[in-house]
Order: structure tokens, then sequence, then C-alpha cells
């Protein structure tokens, strides 16, 4: 560790203003609705910057209140370092060199493929780059940009790297749903055995984390880090479902997830229709069945169905081949939230399997009409395209009037165009 | 599907296979706490129509999507297709008859499209004549789909348009099955059911429906209902289930050796499976033929014993002889215990019956001491027939189970009867079951 604060300083008093400085900036509001902007704010601001030195800030979400469990930094930060672990026996660690091109750019002001150093700023705006990376399905590049920072098992991801800068903070830089990212990357590689390694790494520490909690007495810290617990095991199951682990997924569903007595109705109600629908994937209708009806006695009494009753409801009547009577419970369900796509998308489906073609177009055409944004999905689109090969040998006149729409009002599919519109087809 | 296109026409033929469709979520799920990012991800998720609260990192969605390939088909399923004559000419076109076969290697049946309309129609511009053809395909092998459009030109020709599609139907299951002839006629089966697709599927039903000769229990649940499986009889590619059965003669059938001897045909497995979003499948299997009741000269039974003893306590089993011969017997029983610290139990018997004339039934009680826990099997007995005599050698008279003295019975130690194999080698051997549909 040779490098001084002075040294780090200049490093960012270089940084110019960057596409990440608008992205962060929260959304500007009337100052006399919201009194908090007048206070001082620490952001990175490109219209604060006034060429004085700032010290790298974390970008905070100004409203905080959505955080279901208030807990302190410490609590938040705490991650097993590699130092604890003793693993220092490979030397010092090496400092990452910060890869990709644009955003190394903007950090590295030119210093692209130099070592770098983390700090909670810049490790928060890789984990935006790559989780958008990861949302836009550029898997390829998110892989490549990915790379240098492994499991974040570095040395340098936390504050006790760096005592000159965090005098007396420990724990780890990098955000839980980083590590929770790089951790499931694989999944989207097509290679979920590796993610499950990995998943199951993050699910121990985070379960011990949560252990020690409880065994200090505080309840709120063991409840955040039961949740976090709760996060990993949703993304192993999601490995599972790849891998066909069925029952390890029921094993993880009834055994851990679903016996957390502070679980509220609605999270136990979506759990099960979860849980339902994955029977149903498997062709285990009376085991869906049950479930489903697990979600359904937790509704509350006198009550109509919902949108997820009537859903659940609808892929049953699905899975036991009866297309018109599914039609008729989702149109139900559509009455509760009109214009919900999910819902006319299956409309659409079942229609074409009750024998309508043109009924399915016509409904998908109208979705699109009236809410473009919401309707062209990738989901939706696949349908359609498909629909519109079926239907005539002028499918790519359509197809190409959906692209026309797409550029118009949905630039950022997570799939490419070419397979939601099914361009390779040869018709 | 192979397509084997023709020349120009007025009418397009299109065909698309209807597999179920699938389930999918709305693309990638990434999710972030409120603190680590000014903005939440999880805006997109809000499309899904459903406010997932903490599944919604959950990857079962519940927007279906069409099929996307062809697919397998297997032997038992239905096959259906959608069937779609666009006319993609600025004028109507008359005459338009759409007739679609499907041809196997010893079949060709006829699938009907709009079973109630009438049988040639006008198509207008851009108008389409349209189906869904459903056929549950009853063979293994190759099948070709023959979709034939047949219409007028405006000029007054005759059209024909045909279009071939080529699949094979494959085999879904592998049933193998043993049988066992018990103590009173019983006879028991285990079918095993092997899952040879290519994906996961559920066994909804495996039954056993019995020949008018025999009486069936089904022996795959617990005494509360609930299968012997776990949560659900899901099975992996190439995992088996194994099924047990008792099957029993009816009592008119049973009292009657020469008919019993005669009644081989048990009954049949019907088989019904469900895999992907519920696709239905139904396979049943030949008659099966149970073993044959190998009794030479004499038949023994045990007709009433316990399951379960308590160590120390005197066990009594109560057998049953039948002379199945042609010639008079006087048998002397002779139950020997091997003195030896192996033997699990102690007790023996020696005494002689009275003379038993052909057919005719004798019962008699044992008793044993069993002195070792768990499963004793009392064996030897020894029969000899002192007027003829010919020894006859029980190896297996009967099993017992031998608990502690502290042992309670509860609900699920529900034993079933006790077993004697006759022929333990030969009955063991199993078989391969030839598979139809209903």
């Amino acid at each position: 560790m040779t490098n001084n604060p002075k040294g780090l300083s200049e490093y960012f008093a270089n940084d110019p203003p960057s596409f990440f400085d608008e992205l962060t900036n929260p959304k500007p509001r009337e100052p006399q609705s919201e009194p908090e902007v007048n206070k001082p704010k620490t952001n990175m601001l490109a219209s604060t910057f006034t060429g004085r030195y700032q010290p790298p800030e974390y970008v905070e979400t100004a409203d905080d209140a959505e955080e279901p469990i208030k807990v302190n930094d410490e609590v938040r930060n705490l991650w097993p370092s590699p130092a604890e672990q003793g693993k220092t026996g490979t030397g010092a660690p090496t400092h990452l060199v910060m890869p990709g091109l644009h955003i190394a750019n903007d950090l590295g002001y030119g210093r692209s493929g130099q070592p770098a150093k983390h700090s909670p700023h810049s490790l928060q705006l890789w984990f935006t780059r790559l989780a958008l990376l990861a949302k836009l399905g550029e898997y390829e590049l998110l892989q490549a940009e990915a790379e240098p920072f492994g499991q974040l098992n570095a040395l340098d991801v936390f504050y006790e790297f760096y005592p000159e800068m965090y005098s007396g903070k420990q724990g780890s830089i990098a955000s839980f749903s980083f590590r929770l990212l790089l951790s499931e990357m694989p999944i989207y590689l097509g290679k979920p055995h590796l993610a499950l390694d990995n998943l199951s790494k993050l699910h121990v520490i985070s379960s011990e984390i949560k252990q020690h909690y409880e065994k200090s007495r505080n309840g709120n810290a063991s409840e955040f880090w039961q949740r976090r617990s709760e996060r990993v095991l949703h993304s192993i199951i999601n490995c599972a479902l790849m891998m066909k682990k069925y029952s390890m997924i029921d094993d993880i569903m009834g055994g851990m997830l679903l016996t957390r007595s502070s679980l509220s109705k609605e999270e136990q109600r979506s759990l099960y229709s979860a849980w339902g629908r994955i029977y149903l994937q498997i062709g285990d209708i009376f085991g869906a069945e049950q479930k489903f009806a697990v979600a359904r006695r937790l509704r509350e009494i006198n009550t109509a169905p919902d949108l997820r009753d009537l859903v659940d409801k609808g892929l049953i009547a699905v899975a036991n081949n009866d297309f018109p009577e599914a039609y008729l419970i989702f149109q139900k369900a559509l009455h509760l939230d009109s214009g919900n796509t999910m819902i006319l998308n299956n409309m659409g489906v079942c229609l074409l399997y009750a024998g309508k073609l043109k009924d399915a177009i016509n409904l998908y055409e109208r979705a699109i009409n009236l809410n473009p944004q919401k309707s062209l999905n990738e989901s939706l689109l696949v349908n359609l395209s498909t629909l519109y090969e079926l239907e005539s040998n002028n499918s790519k006149v359509k197809k190409l009037n959906l692209l026309r729409l797409i550029n118009r009002f949905k630039p950022d599919l997570n799939i490419s165009v070419e397979i939601c519109l099914k361009l390779q087809a040869t018709n | 599907m192979n397509t084997v296109e023709t020349e120009q026409h007025l009418l397009a033929l299109k065909v698309m296979r209807l597999t179920r469709p699938t389930l999918v979520g709305f693309g990638p799920i990434v999710t972030c706490e409120p603190k680590d990012l000014p903005q939440s991800f999880n805006r997109v998720v809000e499309n899904d129509g459903i406010a997932r609260t903490c599944a919604e990192a959950l990857g079962a969605g519940q927007t279906m999507l069409l099929p996307q390939s062809f697919g397998n088909i297997y032997l038992g399923e239905t096959f259906s297709s959608y069937i779609c004559v666009h006319n993609c000419t600025t004028h109507p076109v008359e005459g338009v008859t759409v007739k679609v076969d499907l041809q196997s290697n010893t079949s060709r049946i006829n699938l009907l499209m709009h079973e109630n309309k009438k049988t040639s129609v006008v198509l207008s511009p851009e108008e389409t004549l349209d189906d869904v053809i459903r056929y549950e395909v009853k063979e293994i092998g190759t099948h070709i789909l023959v979709c034939e459009v047949n219409y007028t030109t405006p000029a007054g020709f005759a059209q024909s348009l045909r279009k071939f599609f080529k699949f094979q139907v494959l085999k879904p299951l592998d049933v193998k099955t043993k049988f066992y002839n018990a103590e009173m006629d019983e006879i028991y089966l285990e079918a095993t059911i092997q899952n040879v697709t290519t994906g996961p599927f559920c066994l909804e039903k495996v039954e056993l429906d019995s020949s008018e000769q025999y009486t069936v229990t089904s022996l795959n649940t617990l005494p509360n209902g609930e299968s012997v499986f776990t949560a659900k009889n899901m099975l992996q590619p190439n995992n088996s289930c194994v099924f047990l059965y008792c099957i029993k003669p009816k009592a008119d059938i049973a009292k009657d050796i020469k008919a019993l001897r005669e009644a081989n045909n048990v009954g049949k497995l019907d088989i019904v499976w469900r895999s992907n979003f519920g696709e239905e499948g139904r396979l049943q299997t030949s008659q099966l033929q149970r073993l044959p009741f190998e009794y030479k000269d004499l038949r023994l039974e045990v007709i009433d014993a316990e399951n379960i003893v308590k160590i120390g306590s005197i066990f009594t089993f109560q057998c049953r002889v039948t002379n199945t011969a042609e010639h008079a017997m006087k048998l002397h029983v002779s139950l020997e215990t091997k003195v030896s610290a192996d033997c699990a139990y102690t007790g023996s018997a020696d005494f002689l019956l009275d003379t038993l004339r052909p057919g005719e039934v004798k019962e008699f009680p044992l008793s044993i001491c069993p002195t070792k826990l768990g499963l004793v099997k009392i064996s030897p007995l020894l029969l000899t027939d002192t007027l003829k005599n010919e020894q006859y050698y029980i190896n297996k008279v009967v099993d017992v189970f031998v608990v502690d003295a502290d042992y309670h019975q509860d609900g699920t130690f529900l034993l079933n009867k006790l077993i004697r194999y006759e022929n333990p080698i030969e009955s063991l051997m199993q078989k391969q079951v030839q598979l139809q549909v209903v």
C-alpha cells in the first residue's frame, strides 16, 4: 500500500462529468414539497462539482423509506474479509485492472488498463453497469467485464484494506447485491451448476452472519440477514429450475423459505403460488392445485378472488387442456387489472389453442395499440411473431411493422430483436 | 418437421404443432437493495401485473409462451396441430377443401377439420381457413402428416397443394414386472416404471385393472391415504418407480384349485402421466400373466400368523396343508431347530397328522419362541408322507418380525402379509411388458 490519500484525490479530481452522473442524479423535485433538497448534498453530481476536491461518495437514495428493515452500515457491510479467513498467504492483493472501455475512461480518465483502487462510489458504479448489462441481456460483455472482480474475495474490496481512507471502518465495500449478481452470472451463461456453487457459498456466509446476530441478540440485524440469505435461496431455486432439480426446490421451499415466522400472508401466498407453478411445469396438476389452494386460503376471508387466484386458476385450466375455460378465467382477471400485459398475452395463447388464430392476432395488436410501451415485451413479441408466421406468407411485412414500433417505444429489449421477432425464420 | 415445398399457389398452407405452451418470467431477474442504487431495478417487475413480494426473485413466471419447436412426441400422447390455409391473392378463391391424414407404418387416419362445417368454402382475400386437429398416437415409429388443399382457380382449373410433415413417435416408458406367489393364494406384483423420455414427468395414475378372476389391492399408499412416494410422483429421465400390488383370486376361484391353475391373466396396468405443463399421455400394458402356482403334491399355507411378536413370547401360527396329489397321504410334520448360536428361535415340533385323502385339507398350529430381534425366518419344515415315504422340504414357512419387549405398535407400522417365496430364483425374474394405447 504505497498510495497516499493525496494521490487518490488527484485521481478523482480529474473526473469529468460522466453519463453515470446523470443516471445517479435524483429526479428534480419541487423545493416546497421536498425540503431535504436544501440539505448539503454529498453526491458526486456534475452540477455541484466546483473543481474543489470532493471525497468520492456513495450515492444514496434520498428516500430510504422503502427499506423494510433499517440497519446501520456496520450490519449492512459485514462480510468475512479474506484476511480473516487466513487467505493472505498469496501475498499482497492485486489491484484490479479496470476492464472495459467506456466506464474505465470515465473513472480512470485515460488510465484504462492501469491499477485502480476501489471506493464505495466506484463499486457502486460498477455494480450499476454490470446489473444493467445483465438486464439488457448483454451476457458476453457482462462476463468479460465482471471477470476481474472474481467473487469479490480480494482484500481490496474491504474497508480494512484502506485504513488511511476509512479509519476504523470495517466490512465489504462491495454491496451484497453486487456479490449476488456475480454469483448468479453463470446462470445467464447457461452454467447453472457453477452459479449453484457460488450461491451455496454465499448462502452459507449469510446464514452464519445471521446466526452471529441472533446470538448477540440483535434481532433487527439477524432479520436483515435472514432476508438476504432468503434472497440467495431464490436464486438457488432459479438454478435448480434450470437444472430440473425439482426435489431440491421442494426442500428449499418447504424446509427453508416458508418456515420464517415473520412472513406476511402476502409473501406466503406469492411463494405458494410460485411453488404451484413449478409443479405445473412438470405436469403435477394435483400438487399444483394443493399449493394454489394454500395460497387461496391465505387470502383475507370474505374477499373476492384476486388477480393471483384467477391467474393460478387459469393456468390449471391450461394444464387440463381446457383452453376456452382458461380464456374465460383470464378474461375475468383482466377486469381486475385492465391492460395487464401478462394476462392479455395468456389470453392470446388460449385463443390459438381454441382454434381462433385471427382473434389471437387481433387481441395482441389491440394490446400493442393501447399501450405500446408495456405490451411490446419479449414474450408477447415472440408469440405474435409466431402467430404471424402461422397465419400467412406475409409475416415479414407485419414483423417489420413491429420492428418500427419497437424502435419507437421499446428500444431496450432484454432479448435480441432477431429472436423476439423470429427474424431467422424462413418466411 | 420436414416440409416439401411446391410451386406457387393461390393459397398458403401453414402447419404448427401445438405442444403445451411454456411458462416464462420477465427477463433476467436482477435485484438490488434500496440502499445499493439511487433507483431500483425492480420497476420492470411491475409489468408482470402481480406485485411479487418476496417471491419476486423466483423464476417461476406466469406468462405463457407459444411452442417454438416441434419437440418430441411419445406413444400415448395426443398429437395436436394447427392447420391454417390463407388466401394470399387479391381475389376470392373458390372450392377450398382441406384434407389432413396421419400416415403411420401400418395405418392412415383421416383427421377432420371443422367437423360441423360444409365441405367446400370460398376464401376471400386475406381470409383463412384454420382449425386445430388432434389425434392420440397409437404407434411407435415414423408418422407423416399429409395435408392436402384443393381449390379452384379463377379460370376454373382444379388445383391441389400438398405438404408433408414427417416425425417420429417415441417410447415414453419402460414397464417391467415381477410376480411373487405368496401364502393364501396371494400374488404380489411389483411393477417398475421407468421414464425413458428426455424430460421429467409425473405419474398421475398407475392402476392395476384386475381381470374377472382376481381382486387387486394397491399397496402404494400409507394408512393416511398419502402416496408412499415423497411429495409427488415425479420421475426424472431414466429414473424408475416401483409400484406394488396384492392380487387375490376371487372366493369362488380360490376354492377350486383347477380353476385357479387356469386363471393366468391377472389384469392390465393402466398408466397416465403428465409432462410439460400438463401434457397428458396414457398407456395400458397387455394382460399380465402370473406365475403358475407350483403345487406338486401338497400345498402348505400359513393362514393365521402375527406379523410382529415381542421377544421372549411364544409365536404361534396356523398352518393349512392341502393334499393336491392323486393319492392319499399320511403326513408327519417335523419342525427342526438347529442347535446353534445362529438360530433365531427355539422350539420344535414332531407329530403325525391323520390321513389326508386327495383334495382334503388339514390345519394345525406350530409354535416357536424367538430369541433374536429383527426379521426371523422360520425354516425348514419337513413334511414326510409316511405312506409313500416321500419327503417335502418347505424352505420358507413364515417370517416374523421380532421386536423388543417395550415395543408399541403404531399406525405407521402396518406390515403386509407374510410372504413365502416358493421358487425364489425363477419368480425373481423380471419380465418386460408390451405397451399399448387404450
